[in-house]
């Protein structure tokens, strides 16, 4: 009796994960605003560094104005601090065993962290907009090509709005590479 | 006759039966709206809005509810008076007392052209959180749609899921969306918002990845602004910040900088967050209408909400409890959002008082 109920479980956690694996692997694509072409783009590509030569070479192929950009430019989140840190301090405040005066300490930076949060967002959008004005790019690409055998994505903000235009989730088919990939996301966000 | 199934059905039975009987009508508890204008003349609205408040409530769900007097009549059994205010640390406590499910209690303003604004406060019995909203209207002409506009907030926040909306947000509407989703989940989250029509910013989305996961989106399920909030009770007065003639300066700096710390990131937190609203604003040339916390449970099928105008600074809507059967759970989720967040607030007494005028 056992046994039929680990296995019911099993299967009931497995149809589950199978059914969040198959609609993350689905193909999305919205495009809102081609991205023009000949315009500025700073590409940001995480995925082997041969990979990224291929992207950035492919964008400089389609006559893009590639511009040298690395995500290490843009601040890191994890670069200022953990929100991890700040448990040692609530638990050094607060009176030992008492759930409540640490719940107090915790929320105070939990406080911090969120206005943290808000900070990181902000000091990104005027990075960006000083890259749309020092180095006229017009647009910033994102693409992830870590697991390209598998599912990669991208996505295109316009800096003269902060708005996603283009946004694309790509499973792989059988007779992809890099290459096709990177070819297929260009079309697909400059819409020919 | 077999008789083997008679303890299953018995059981049965009762547990059917037993949530009826354990469980009767909530119970609405309402205090004082204190009067904060000084002036002794308003002093009447304390009680008088509070009773329609309750009388309002029943008419639009069954349930229980006790007036002022009624909530003061059960304190008077402990001793205790009915305040007019109440720190927050101390409504769990009085919640048990008077054995109600919910205690709403708040405070008005009379402001200038006949209007008044009032600030009102729930708590839910044993959930040590509390939920803040205001809510400002005209006098004498409008004072019924107040006591509407008022009632629906408070039952739609008690309602499953629970609900909170100050205004529809229009689709077209520029938003910022924090979530616990990375790389093409996160895609399949701004798709939903795209097709629906909504200007996805660059907030989160200019990541190749984000640090928020499942356990820090959570810190954002608790919001605080000026005029609204949804926050868990907390009463930094027990904390002890011990010290002595055994203490040396290492340890007096350390105190006053978690105290300097507390006063700056908790009692003042709503200012620093009005303040980081206004940079926000100014960052994004004044494009961003909203920004959105969505915290997606570890399957997906179940999330919450809460969003602050950016402009105005306030939150203004939130909901808790969502849940979808759709395939791709993200998108459904979105969908059941998009569809209530543009929807615009019918008020439920315009038909019935439609209704009683034919």
């Amino acid at each position: 009796m056992k046994l039929i109920r680990y296995i019911s479980v099993a299967l009931v956690f497995n149809g589950v994960f199978v059914m969040l694996s198959c609609s993350s692997k689905q193909p999305v694509r919205v495009l809102r605003q081609k991205v023009a072409a000949g315009s500025g783009v700073a590409v940001l590509v995480d995925g082997p560094n041969n990979i990224k030569n291929v992207v950035l070479s492919r964008f400089m192929g389609s006559n893009f104005k590639v511009v040298a950009f690395n995500a290490a430019d843009l601040y890191a989140m994890k670069d200022v601090f953990d929100i991890r840190d700040f448990k040692k301090v609530s638990h050094t405040v607060a009176r030992e065993g008492d759930g409540r005066s640490l719940a107090s300490m915790e929320r105070t930076f939990d406080n911090v962290y969120k206005l943290h949060v808000y900070n990181f967002e902000i000091n990104k959008a005027e990075t960006l907009r000083e890259i749309r004005r020092n180095w006229n790019v017009n647009y910033l690409v994102l693409l992830e090509l870590k697991d390209w055998e598998e599912v990669s994505w991208g996505r295109a903000i316009n800096l003269d709005t902060f708005e996603l235009i283009w946004v694309e989730n790509y499973p792989a088919r059988y007779n992809d590479d890099p290459v096709t990939i990177v070819d297929h996301f260009i079309r697909s966000m400059t819409g020919r | 006759m077999n008789y083997k199934f008679f303890p299953v059905l018995c059981a049965l039975i009762t547990t059917l039966l037993f949530p009826a009987v354990s469980h009767g009508r909530p119970v609405v508890a309402f205090g004082y709206l204190g009067n904060e204008s000084g002036q002794i003349d308003y002093n009447y609205i304390e009680t008088v809005f509070p009773a329609s408040f309750a009388s309002s409530l029943q008419s639009l769900r069954d349930i229980q509810v006790m007036k002022p007097d009624q909530v003061n009549a059960a304190l008077n059994r402990y001793g205790a008076t009915l305040r007019k205010n109440y720190k927050t640390s101390d409504l769990p406590d009085l919640a048990e007392k008077l054995q109600s499910d919910v205690f709403v209690f708040g405070k008005f303003f009379p402001l200038e052209e006949n209007r008044i604004k009032i600030v009102l406060h729930l708590y839910v019995r044993g959930s040590r959180e509390l939920f803040t909203f205001t809510d400002i209207g005209r006098m004498e002409t409008q004072i019924y749609r107040i006591v509407d506009r008022v009632s629906v907030k408070i039952v739609n926040f008690l309602g499953e899921p629970s609900r909170y909306r100050a205004a529809a947000i229009p689709s077209g509407s520029r938003i910022g969306i924090v979530s616990n989703l990375n790389g093409a989940e996160a895609n399949r989250l701004y798709m939903a918002f795209m097709k629906k029509d909504y200007r996805v910013l660059s907030i989160q989305s200019a990541d190749l990845h984000s640090r928020i996961d499942n356990e820090i989106i959570n810190k954002f399920k608790y919001i605080r602004t000026e005029n609204n909030s949804y926050r868990d009770i907390e009463d930094f007065s027990i904390s002890p910040l011990l010290t002595g003639t055994w203490a040396g300066k290492g340890h007096g700096d350390t105190l006053a900088a978690v105290k300097r710390i507390y006063n700056v990131y908790n009692r003042d937190y709503e200012k620093k967050v009005t303040s980081s609203m206004k940079r926000m604003s100014l960052a994004f040339n004044d494009g961003i209408d909203y920004l959105m916390f969505i915290g997606f449970s570890g399957s997906r099928t179940a999330a919450w909400v809460r969003c602050v105008d950016v402009r105005g600074g306030d939150f203004v809507w939130m909901e808790t409890g969502v849940i979808t059967n759709d395939v791709d759970p993200v998108e459904g989720i979105v969908n059941g959002l998009v569809h209530r967040m543009t929807d615009e607030i019918r008020n439920p007494f315009e038909s019935r008082k439609s209704g009683l005028g034919r």
